[in-house]
């Protein structure tokens, strides 16, 4: 109790300390002069009756920095005083001043862009269950041509993998979310839409909270269309409609039917507002870049990456 | 300073200020140092200015308030009073400080 108070009293003081000194001023003078007063009515001189008061009171100037120090904030006013004396300097040498501020500046910079890469890499994990079991898959090319580290898998990988290796969960994306024109009854929205494969909400352990993901049949070439909606445009466009799924919204045109929605702050790497199934196909839309003619040459759509937190198209797995 | 006269002891200055704001009603702080030397018979090696930052301390917890006014020689000065949290504390103190004071006696108390 008593310490607030104190600190409070401190803190008013700091703020007011120049009438307070000149109130401590005042007092203190009339403290020596109520002392000479008496001194001379004992039948002193001025001059010794002054001597006397001051020898009395021992050190005006000590008493008044004890005093100073114990009434308001003194490592704030040093600090202040500091930063006074560091803008005088910097106002005689500008050019210093310029190259301190530039190498502050560069250095806080770096350190917080590493330290934002290490954070997001090495510190925090993915926003998912199990993210230890969760992996990028690339391919090594071996040959005599020089290819060095990893390579995007093609479509025909893809789909070896996605058959033939039970126990992996496989999942692929497009490359990044586009703007697409979203059109629900009478209202009209630009939104970014990304195309999944059939199981690349179950890599991410993502489940539609209501409705469904997208069936097997859906992500095939010329399966049914079918959408699944972020909580956020399910909740701002459609008003939380839970008997949503099932009907249907139009995209770019088509007519897709609502499978699913995504539960609330689930998030994908691609932070897309509407998803719809990527259905690879060796032909029609995409043709050559949906399936390379040869290996080496990467499939834009079937892109790998190492890079979980870009927008870059993966392929990922979880055992 | 004379030979026989004692140090103030850490925390004794501030009673002795509370003790005499209780007897004496509203003073500034020359008649503060000047009562002080009168009741301990000029026995303590008190600088007057001392007592200054044991008015402010005791101002900062709120036992004593300070206001200007005129002395009756019509100087402008200071005038300390005791707050009622100031009364309340000043018991307590006195209470301490006996115990104190007694504990020592004992101790310096010829052994039987």
């Amino acid at each position: 109790m008593d310490l607030i108070r104190v600190l409070l009293s401190r803190c008013a003081a700091f703020f007011q300390r120049r009438k307070l000194d000149e109130d401590l001023d005042e007092e203190l003078r009339s403290h020596v002069e109520f002392a000479v007063e008496e001194n001379v009515k004992r039948g002193m001189t001025e001059q010794a009756a002054r001597t006397a008061a001051m020898c009395e009171f021992g050190g005006v100037t000590q008493t008044r920095e004890r005093y100073r120090i114990q009434r308001g904030l003194p490592m704030v006013d040093a600090l202040a005083q500091d930063l006074r004396y560091t803008f005088r300097q910097f106002r005689h040498n500008p050019g210093f001043a310029l190259t301190v501020i530039i190498t502050l500046a560069l250095s806080i910079g770096a350190n917080t862009a590493i330290f934002s890469i290490v954070n997001a890499l090495m510190l925090k994990s993915l926003p998912y269950p199990r993210p230890e079991r969760m992996g990028a898959i690339f391919a090594h090319i071996q040959g005599s041509e020089p290819f060095d580290g990893r390579h995007w898998i093609n479509g025909r990988q893809w789909e070896l993998l996605r058959d033939n290796v039970p126990s992996l969960v496989s999942g692929l994306s497009g490359a990044m979310a586009t703007g697409v024109n979203f059109q629900a009854g009478d209202r009209a929205q630009y939104l970014h839409a990304a195309r999944i494969s059939a199981h690349y909400l179950d890599v991410l352990e993502v489940h539609p909270f209501i409705g469904r993901n997208f069936t097997a049949i859906e992500d095939l070439p010329h399966g049914p269309k079918a959408a699944i909606l972020s909580y956020g445009l399910w909740r701002d466009t459609f008003g939380g409609d839970r008997s949503l799924p099932g009907q249907t919204i139009r995209l770019k045109g088509d007519l897709y039917t609502v499978a699913g929605v995504l539960p609330e702050g689930a998030t994908t790497p691609l932070s897309a507002d509407v998803y719809t199934a990527l259905q690879p196909s060796r032909e029609g839309e995409g043709q050559g870049t949906n399936y390379p003619k040869n290996g080496s040459h990467s499939a834009k759509r079937a892109q790998v990456s190492s890079n979980f937190l870009g927008r870059r198209g993966m392929i990922f797995a979880t055992i | 300073m004379g030979e026989n006269k004692s140090d103030v002891l850490q925390g004794t200055l501030d009673l002795m200020v509370l003790k005499t704001l209780e007897s004496m009603g509203p003073l500034h702080g020359y008649g503060i140092a000047r009562r002080i030397e009168q009741v301990s018979d000029n026995g303590l090696s008190l600088n007057q200015g001392t007592i200054y930052p044991a008015l402010l301390r005791l101002q900062q917890r709120g036992w004593i308030k300070g206001e200007w006014g005129a002395s009756e020689s019509n100087r402008r000065a200071r005038f300390y009073s005791l707050t009622r949290i100031g009364r309340k504390q000043m018991k307590q103190e006195t209470e301490n400080w006996e115990r104190v004071a007694g504990t020592m006696a004992r101790f310096l108390a010829p052994s039987n």
